[in-house]
């Protein structure tokens, strides 16, 4: 990090939020259009799928560490939530008794994520547009 | 004092006069010291021992070069806002907020400096305006 960049740290781990929350929402929205996907190249349905976040974290010379923002270190497949089976006779994907395996994506469960997810967006913009007033009104001792 | 005292008035208004010039030269010298710290941030600083270095190197040299580092770490940064179209369109830039936030960035560090460099100018016209 050289000089420049620690003046606008704060700027920095409101960006770093803001991306993850972004990686966030590029999940849902993965979730949501695959939520009637029921072949995969790895076989079976699509399985829902979570963002794992991490900090970022900066070493410094003297062996303390801080943390400086967040990140979107995994997408992970969620594996504790059940398929949805449902019985849709003459499906490609049906069984001899009709039954057809559907990915465990619950609709009502990715919208509350995605307004959580925006909301948390909205809170880091908030965060940056704040450290600029600040800024410039710093800026302004010096009229 | 080597002077010859003019009487009781005229020697009041001298030492009146000397206090407002080192008053004057203490102000630009802590406007000169801040700017140099604000402007040291704009270095270039890879590795401890070359930011010594440098830091020696600035103590001995004169002002003038301590403004041309801080003039080139305000120029980086508005290259790499200017650079922004390009690194859009090649794909190296993914989010909107990063564009925005590189060019509040370098907006920011121009005001910054204008405003240093406004004051420095302020502070040099103040001196010279003074009357002897």
């Amino acid at each position: 990090m050289d000089g420049i960049d620690k003046l606008f740290s704060t700027m920095h781990t409101a960006a770093s939020g803001l991306s993850a929350e972004r990686a966030r929402i590029d999940v849902i929205a993965e979730n949501i259009a695959n939520a009637r996907t029921t072949r995969t190249p790895e076989g079976g349905p699509y399985r829902r799928k979570l963002v794992r976040f991490e900090p970022l974290v900066e070493r410094a010379a003297d062996g303390s560490s801080r943390i400086t923002g967040v990140r979107a270190a995994a997408v992970v497949e969620d594996v504790t939530s059940p398929m949805e089976r449902l019985r849709v006779p003459g499906h490609p994907d049906a069984d001899a008794d009709g039954w057809v395996e559907f990915p465990n994506v619950n609709a009502t469960r990715e919208m509350a994520d995605l307004i959580t997810a925006m909301r948390s967006y909205e809170a880091n913009l908030a965060v940056h547009e704040s450290f600029v007033e600040m800024a410039e009104r710093a800026l302004a001792i010096l009229r | 004092m080597s002077m010859r005292p003019i009487g009781d008035g005229g020697g009041l208004a001298r030492e009146a006069i000397l206090a407002a010039l080192r008053t004057q030269r203490e102000a630009s010298a802590s406007v000169d010291a801040a700017a140099r710290r604000v402007f040291e941030a704009g270095l270039s600083t890879e590795g401890p021992g070359q930011a010594q270095a440098e830091e020696a190197s600035r103590e001995r040299d004169s002002r003038g070069l301590d403004l041309m580092d801080a003039v080139r770490g305000v120029d980086r940064e508005l290259a790499r806002a200017e650079s922004l179209p390009e690194r859009l369109v090649s794909g190296e830039v993914r989010e909107f907020h990063e564009v925005a936030a590189q060019l509040k960035r370098a907006d920011l560090t121009l005001k910054f400096a204008l405003e240093v460099r406004n004051k420095l100018v302020e502070a040099y016209r103040e001196v010279m305006r003074m009357q002897v």
